[in-house]
């Protein structure tokens, strides 16, 4: 190079490059390249296209950011008969999946939930429920015996089974792996629907948040026709789009939205007891020391469906086949509170709260429709068991008189 | 050169590279499956079995191990050659050449379908028809615009775009769009969830990275884009695609609004199946099911045709095979409409299995007549030479 430079050249121009420095300058270089391809951006040509294709999902006009990730429902997805519940502080709501009504992340752990889940039909049975939670948990069935000692509790104004569980969660399929996890549930079967509340994880913190569950699993309860979703929590949806996920949402007449709007007073027959009081219900009353009947006194917002609705709802708690509006209309009436309640008198099978199916079973009921609520008095329970106390059921119904305002 | 040649092919064709290879891939199938404690199927196809190489920490040290596309293509290019050199081609090899001839054919049959095949699922209600099958693995971001009927997309693979977290990028581009996406946060394994603070996330959400499944198809996956128009006309608009989303995330561009989507890998077969009905027998007493199959409705173009579809009789027609592969609901309680899953795939050598196994056995027949030529004319001989030295 010095050779080709003429004389007058400056001597910077004239002195070469240091070998070791050219050395540095390259590497320098190259690591330079290798570094600009390792981050930053990187641009990718689309080459895939296809034509032909179904336009089988597009965004409705107007939807927003929340509607699509399925945070809210939109409006001709909300069914009837959903569910409202108190969502404790520090619960962080999750998206919406078939079947799952509500749910939610526990203390920030992604792998402690809690669910609300609702399945159309009650059956199965309460046993086979427990048996896959427990089985969801790594542990070994349960028979009937233990199943009947399990704890209860009220789930959507009904008795509800209370279950505790610890060990090593692995999911319904496999998909999980959580050792020294807990599992706290409840679950209830309503005539139309099974309803389960679970919350499991991480043990500690499942621990940390019990109070929690059980003040949310006692909330929950049918929204107010209309209202669409829950206070304080997020709203309910609909199934997503495709056949893989899951049942269309049942409705669920007649059970249960809150105490009467115009109170009732009642005088407890001879020969029975008050039981404690339970949400959704204005009374609970059964012969002294009877375990396996009860009458019922319950009353809910408005027509809860309508006449044809609640009967039928009561005979598919029976077992037995529904009947059209002109069955009803037949059905005798009897005096109440001043008025004529429908009396429904059946015989047939029902699943108790122990999951355990009661033969030759019967049902008396009366449904009273009054201008702003309905009022339900039921007897259930073993047929010559409901023979027996229908003089203390009659003797209830005819003692019961609206509450003196105050 | 020669001399080079000839030592290249004698090392390629050597016994010990096949036995060398053959323990690599023994090696390779232990360490495959063993790593699916920790992995999804899915995945230990790809890193192990369908890679050139890969890295397995020892006891912290990362050691480099050949992947199975290195070793099966050493062993086949192992084979190739040495059945070359050892080859002898007179006639009496004749037999022996065929079968090598079909094996080679079954081969390359493999190779093309892990090249160029695409494998789904489709589920059909009862009365429903379908045209498109998912992968269940795969996902891909898919760019529709225009005329909703057109019915054509832009698709980008996952694997072009799933590097794009961590700080860096991929910007999508085609000269059929008016606007490049901008692909960043690409968690695998993911769920939205509402922002904890404002200004956090996109749109009042947050993409929170879940921790990838045991289980691949399980993964749900979630990335932000940035819609960036060219020529500068309207702002860059940015939004959270998640692979669950209820529908794609629609955005205008000028006059034009495009639904951009994020969702599993789809495909389009070459003709629409109706399922009619579904079928199932249960063992007694149990949800398990005893057989189960579907009867549908292959429409092409104007053409229906009926086809019963099980498990072992797939339905067949130009490349695409569907088998019925599940069933739902699974659950008695639930009372929805059946529906019929099917597994479908494309591959363009489908019957070339079948076809080089009638290779193989033409081959082994002709062998087998050559040695028995061979045989009697031997054993006639030694008779001849018998009676001869008997009369002598």
């Amino acid at each position: 190079m010095r050779a080709m430079l003429p004389a007058s050249a400056p001597a910077s121009l004239a002195s070469p490059v240091p070998a070791a420095s050219r050395r540095i300058a390259l590497v320098a270089c190259l690591c330079a390249v290798a570094l600009a391809g390792c981050g930053g951006e990187k641009t990718v040509e689309i080459t895939d296209k296809r034509e032909d294709m179904p336009r089988d999902r597009t965004a409705p006009p107007g939807a927003t950011t929340a509607d699509r990730l399925g945070f809210r429902a939109t409006a001709e997805e909300t069914p009837r008969g959903d569910l409202a519940y108190d969502v404790p502080a520090g619960w962080e709501p999750l998206p919406p999946k078939p079947m799952r009504k509500a749910g939610f992340r526990l203390g920030g752990d992604p792998q402690t939930e809690c669910t609300l889940i609702t399945l159309p039909q009650a059956g199965g049975g309460m046993l086979a429920n427990v048996n896959r939670w427990r089985k969801q948990m790594s542990l070994e069935p349960i028979d009937e015996a233990a199943l009947a000692a399990l704890p209860k509790d009220t789930l959507l104004g009904r008795p509800a089974l209370l279950v505790d569980l610890e060990g090593r969660y692995v999911g319904m399929g496999g998909e999980a792996d959580v050792s020294g996890a807990k599992l706290v549930g409840m679950l209830t079967e309503l005539p139309a629907v099974s309803v389960f509340v679970k919350m499991v994880g991480n043990g500690k913190i499942v621990d940390a948040e019990r109070e929690h569950f059980l003040a949310f699993a006692r909330s929950v309860r049918m929204a107010a026709a209309g209202a669409g979703h829950a206070a304080g929590g997020p709203p309910p949806v609909g199934p997503s789009a495709g056949p893989s996920s899951g049942p269309d949402r049942p409705a669920a007449p007649g059970t249960g939205a809150g105490p009467a709007s115009v109170p009732v007073r009642f005088t407890v027959p001879e020969g029975f007891e008050q039981r404690p009081d339970r949400s959704m219900r204005l009374a609970t009353i059964a012969p002294k020391g009877a375990t396996d009947l009860e009458i019922v006194l319950s009353s809910f917002p408005g027509d809860v469906g309508g006449l044809v609705a609640n009967v039928n709802r009561w005979r598919d708690q029976m077992g037995l086949d529904r009947v059209e509006a002109a069955a009803v209309a037949a059905l005798p009436r009897r005096k109440m509170l001043g008025g004529e309640a429908v009396l429904v008198d059946l015989t047939g099978h029902y699943t108790d709260m122990q999951g355990k199916t009661v033969e030759g079973a019967k049902l008396v009921g009366l449904v009273f429709e009054r201008a702003e609520d309905t009022l339900f008095v039921k007897m259930t329970g073993p047929g010559p068991a409901v023979e027996a106390a229908r003089a203390g059921f009659d003797a209830f119904v005819a003692s019961l008189a609206p509450e003196a305002p105050k | 050169m020669r001399r080079f040649l000839r030592a290249v092919v004698k090392v390629l064709s050597s016994l010990r590279l096949a036995f060398a290879t053959f323990v690599l891939l023994l090696v390779l199938v232990f360490i495959g499956t063993w790593q699916q404690q920790y992995e999804s199927l899915f995945d230990v196809q790809g890193k192990y079995f369908s890679s050139w190489y890969f890295t397995l920490p020892i006891y912290g040290v990362p050691l480099l191990f050949p992947g199975g596309t290195l070793l099966l293509g050493l062993l086949a290019v192992n084979l190739l050659v040495g059945g070359i050199v050892r080859m002898r081609f007179r006639w009496k090899n004749a037999g022996v050449l065929v079968i090598h001839l079909g094996i080679v054919f079954l081969l390359t049959g493999s190779l093309v379908e892990y090249l160029l095949s695409d494998k789904g699922y489709m589920v059909l209600r009862e009365g429903q028809t379908g045209r498109t099958f998912q992968s269940h693995q795969e996902w891909e971001i898919s760019i529709a615009g225009g005329d909703p009927a057109h019915g054509r997309e832009l698709v980008i693979p996952d694997t072009r775009f799933s590097a794009a977290q961590g700080g860096r990028t991929r910007r999508l581009v085609s000269d059929a769009l008016p606007f490049d996406l901008v692909v960043e946060g690409y968690a695998r394994n993911s769920e939205p969830k509402p922002a904890d603070r404002a200004g956090e996330g996109e749109d009042g959400f947050v993409l929170e990275w879940k921790g990838d499944s045991i289980k691949a198809e399980a993964n749900v996956p979630g990335c932000f884009v940035t819609m960036v128009p060219k020529q500068g006309a309207g702002p860059k608009v940015r939004a959270l695609l998640w692979g669950e989303q209820r529908f794609p995330w629609a955005v205008r561009v000028g006059e034009e609004t495009w639904q951009i989507d994020l969702r599993r890998r789809t495909f389009l077969a070459p003709f629409a199946v109706r399922l009619e009905k579904f079928v199932r027998r249960l063992h007694p007493g149990t949800q398990m099911a005893a057989e189960f199959s579907s009867y549908v409705t292959k429409i092409d173009g104007g053409t229906t045709s009926q086809a019963h579809v099980t498990m072992n009789a797939p339905l067949r027609d130009q490349g695409v095979i569907m088998f019925q592969e599940g069933w739902g609901p699974q659950d008695p309680r639930d009372r929805s409409l059946p529906w019929s899953q099917f597994a479908v795939v494309r591959n363009p050598s489908d019957q070339w299995p079948k076809y080089a196994c009638i290779v193989i056995g033409l081959g082994m027949l002709i062998h087998f007549l050559i040695r028995l030529v061979k045989h009697l004319d031997t054993e006639a001989a030694r008779a001849a030479a018998k009676a001869k030295e008997a009369t002598a």
